[in-house]
């Protein structure tokens, strides 16, 4: 693997992707860094946007193992992570394992179940394994969590917990599709495409390829200005007064991870304030939370992280 | 006898007159200028007359076509009616309307002093508030931050852009090329900040940059410099002098565009401004805009001075220069002005002097002549052979001018002159009238008013500017200076304390930083008395000596070091026999007065208070 064969794989799955979702560029490329860094995504979205849609034609196109699992707020983490079952022939227990032994898995409306389902994923998502009955299984390589959420529906639902919502690499976040995006979708579907049947859409890349870009990635080089200016942005969020908690080191980390693969996507062996800039957003806005009186003045966590990029300078050497 | 010798003189002249334009026929000219839609001058004039305007009167009444200027002077020349025996009231309203514009008056005034006493007091209250507000810690600490928080915008790009062009050139020249390749890159950003195609910001990214440019067609080159400048600043890429060179030279390329296209956007509004859609109407009798369009039939590049006179850059010897045709009755020149009217001159300019010789620079020596003719000669060339031609002015005129040749005579007395100062010359004419819009209305002043610009026109020279009213002006030095000709001295004077008042006012405000609010929340003890000042309101004083009582063992417990009762410890620390302090944190009061828990919870609190107090060791 080099940078070519990245840049053009990349290319590739984004173009492929984009036959099955119309007008979600972002969202496509957040979701494609995030599978080459190796990282979770939460997708938010109102319902009815796609967001079920893409993860399937992700997994379709990048050849990944693929389960979904409906989040109900009757679901028990054994659903999730497998349980031993009684094998009467053998007079044993046998574990059957759960939909999480999968490479990409999607925990769709993730807030619907409550937070001990939602916590047996805790360690499946930061360790890619699951120990069930004091036994510890190692789940597929590469391992991704693609969890939706519904912002709107508050009842019924179940927030969840900041130390899972730190385990999500990125959040991405679905808009209404403008009025000529919408058109082209509704003649999509007058032509006859069904989201159902994604089969033709062409895998163009293997698990194996994914962790080689992974890998590659890695490689890529950071400057010091750079990673200065990461944990500059990183700061801010913990000094800022409108938010109550701000963004943990595994923030940056995550900054970095992604500005990695955003560099190596655009053909580059080495990272710059942009690519930085372009991951700040869906990198912090799931981990910081922000402070009861901003919230009742109607500040938005997506204004706090504005204010913060724009308070932030760019390193720059002309001087 | 004079008319012969005149003729002699300009024959002379016109021998050694510089090589002449591609005449056409001057007199055609004129009557393609006058035809034109825009020609009003005569027909319908600029009301009300200027005062040189009206020292035309006499000569439009004598031309047919200027029937509409003539009526215009007899209005304006008119003696004014007396007023009427009937508006005499208006007379006695006067003293009251007087009266009433002084109380309304009064009251501007003393609404102008609340005005800015308001501001006086709430600033000196801002200020008072702001002072308490420096001793807080943390308002101190943030201006700290506010202090040594670095303008991060690079201060290179703060620049000028061809500064910054210069700067990375320097850079490139010594070697430094990856200074040079960072500059070159800022030099581009600046410049497409000047020309509002991006917006400077320290927080704004080279990405940002390129997907911000409004013209596509710069995106490109810039993305490019971008990229091998980044590639040096965080990819660690080693800077040569080929990358240095690509860069400066999409660099300069992309300066040189955007100063193109900033001509092409201008070029629509100087079509505008010149004869475009928007023509003006000639409608002013005395203004040169016949003259202008005669020298552009006949060759002439004719345009506005463009500066003040005070300003004219002097020519070097043997510089093309340019012929000024300067009206010296619309144009009041100042003293700087004059000065260097002569001195550009004397180093080669050519100048055509019109209006009275009083208004001319008095280190000409010309003077006004009487006269008794309105009439003028001029001796022109009409490619074969010298003939006269004779024009009417409005008034009659004439110059004494020591060291001139006369080259045109009005009644035998010289009208207008020439002279030769150092390298340059000046023709001189008692007055304007030949070249106004009116007196070139007449049959052949277009022939005598490019006689009288040949002989004034430098050798090989083809253009003519024309200086305008303010180009006699001396520009001012300074922005002050400028406000302070423009009359707002005064103004001046008043915005110095206004302003002061405004950042008393406003200003202070934003100069310091405002402490935190305290927080609200209530500290133990505190919430502890208060509760228990609300039990004893609420007459439940037994409940309350007991929640004290409870309150001071938790407090004291805490204190007290493992080993030893807290009776023991508190009547070693507080000085009070054991049993007191069993009775005071143990209380039995069933039945207790109100006044008695008082003075319990009182004893409790002095007990609390006195443990608390530092205790001297002493050596066992």
């Amino acid at each position: 693997m080099n940078s070519t064969v990245f840049q053009e794989t990349f290319q590739r799955l984004s173009a492929e992707i984009e036959k099955a979702i119309v007008g979600q560029p972002d969202l496509v490329h957040g979701l494609l860094v995030a599978v080459v860094a190796g990282g979770h995504v939460l997708i938010e979205g109102a319902p009815g946007l796609g967001k079920t849609l893409v993860v399937r034609a992700l997994s379709q196109v990048s050849g990944l193992g693929f389960k979904r699992v409906q989040f109900t707020p009757d679901l028990m983490p054994g659903d999730v992570t497998g349980s031993s079952i009684y094998d009467r022939q053998t007079g044993g227990f046998t574990f059957v394992p759960g939909p999480v032994f999968t490479q990409l898995l999607l925990a769709d409306e993730i807030n619907r179940a409550p937070a001990k389902t939602q916590s047996a994923l805790l360690e499946a998502m930061q360790e890619h394994q699951v120990t069930t009955d004091a036994t510890t299984r190692a789940l597929p390589r590469p391992f991704l969590v693609i969890a939706t959420q519904n912002p709107i529906e508050s009842q019924g639902t179940y927030p969840l917990p900041e130390a899972q919502l730190d385990r999500f690499l990125l959040k991405l976040t679905m808009q209404n599709p403008p009025a000529d995006v919408e058109a082209e979708i509704v003649k999509r579907h007058a032509a006859g495409f069904d989201p159902q049947e994604l089969s033709h859409l062409e895998a163009v890349a293997k698990d194996a390829e994914l962790i080689a870009m992974g890998k590659l990635a890695l490689r890529v080089r950071i400057d010091d200005a750079v990673t200065r200016y990461i944990v500059d942005l990183v700061g801010r969020t913990r000094n800022d007064r409108q938010l109550e908690l701000g963004a943990s080191p595994r923030a940056s980390i995550s900054m970095l991870r992604t500005a990695q693969v955003v560099a190596a996507a655009a053909g580059r062996d080495f990272v710059t304030p942009d690519d930085v800039k372009a991951m700040a957003r869906p990198v912090l806005r799931h981990r910081v939370l922000l402070h009861p009186d901003a919230e009742l003045q109607g500040i938005t966590v997506e204004e706090r992280i504005e204010d913060i990029l724009r308070s932030a300078p760019v390193p720059r050497v002309a001087s | 006898m004079r008319t012969a010798r005149l003729a002699a003189v300009v024959a002379a002249l016109l021998l050694t007159a510089p090589a002449s334009v591609a005449r056409a026929d001057p007199e055609a000219s004129r009557q393609a200028a006058l035809s034109g839609d825009a020609v009003a001058f005569c027909s319908t004039p600029k009301l009300p007359l200027s005062a040189e305007s009206l020292e035309l009167c006499h000569l439009a009444k004598e031309i047919p076509a200027c029937e509409g200027l003539a009526k215009a002077c007899d209005e304006a020349l008119a003696p004014k009616p007396k007023r009427s025996a009937g508006a005499g009231w208006l007379d006695t309203l006067a003293p009251l309307g007087y009266a009433l514009g002084r109380a309304l008056l009064w009251i501007f005034v003393a609404g102008v002093a609340a005005a800015l006493l308001v501001p006086i007091v709430r600033g000196i209250l801002a200020w008072a508030r702001s002072r308490r507000a420096r001793d807080f810690p943390e308002a101190r600490a943030r201006q700290a931050r506010v202090r040594t928080d670095p303008a991060a915008l690079a201060p290179a790009l703060r620049r000028e852009a061809r500064e910054i062009l210069g700067r990375a050139e320097t850079a490139e020249s010594t070697g430094a090329l990856g200074e040079a390749i960072a500059l070159y890159l800022a030099a581009a950003l600046r410049a497409l900040d000047e020309r509002g195609h991006i917006a400077l910001a320290r927080h704004r990214t080279n990405g940002e940059y390129v997907r911000a440019c409004q013209d596509a067609a710069l995106r490109r080159p810039l993305a490019e410099m971008t990229l091998a400048a980044d590639a040096i600043e965080f990819g660690g890429r080693a800077p040569d002098p080929d990358r240095a060179r690509a860069v400066g030279d999409r660099a300069r390329a992309l300066l040189r565009a955007l100063s193109f296209l900033t001509v092409l956007a201008a070029l629509p509004g100087l079509a505008c401004a010149g004869r475009g859609g928007t023509k003006r109407a000639v409608d002013d009798p005395a203004g040169l805009e016949v003259f202008r369009e005669i020298a552009r039939g006949e060759g002439y590049a004719v345009q506005g001075l463009g500066g003040s006179i005070a300003t004219l850059p002097i020519p070097k010897e043997g510089e093309k220069t340019f012929l000024l045709v300067l009206d010296a009755s619309r144009v009041q020149l100042s003293d700087d002005a004059s000065s260097r009217l002569l001195r550009w001159v004397g180093a080669g300019g050519s100048l055509l002097l019109l209006g009275e010789p009083a208004r001319w620079p008095k280190a000409l020596g010309a003077k006004p002549r009487a006269t008794g003719s309105r009439d003028v000669t001029v001796q022109v060339d009409d490619g074969e052979v010298f003939h006269d031609v004779t024009v009417r002015v409005s008034q009659p005129g004439a110059l004494t001018w020591p060291g001139a040749e006369a080259i045109a005579v009005a009644g035998g007395e010289p009208f207008a002159a020439r002279v030769a100062l150092d390298r340059g010359v000046i023709v001189g004419l008692a007055r304007p009238d030949p070249f106004t819009n009116v007196g070139l209305s007449q049959e052949g002043a277009g022939d005598v008013a490019m006689a009288l610009v040949e002989q004034a026109r430098p050798v090989d020279g083809t253009e003519i500017r024309v200086a305008r009213p303010e180009d006699g002006v001396t520009p001012p030095g300074n922005p002050l200076s400028a406000l302070s000709r423009a009359g707002l001295s005064v103004g001046l004077v008043h915005a110095v304390p206004f302003l002061a008042l405004l950042f008393l006012h406003a200003g202070i405000r934003h100069a310091r930083a405002r402490p935190a609010p305290e927080p609200t929340r209530r500290a133990f003890v505190e919430h502890v008395r208060a509760t228990g000042a609300f039990y004893m309101k609420a007459r439940a004083h037994e409940h309350a000596v007991h929640e004290y009582a409870k309150h001071a063992r938790e407090v004291l417990r805490a204190r007290a070091p493992r080993d030893a009762t807290l009776a023991q410890y508190v009547a070693w620390r507080a000085n009070v026999p054991e049993r007191e302090v069993t009775r005071l944190l143990e209380p039995r009061t069933p039945g207790i007065t109100r006044k008695g828990a008082a003075a319990h919870i009182r004893a409790v609190r002095d007990l609390l208070d006195r443990a608390a107090e530092p205790k001297e060791r002493t050596r066992a």
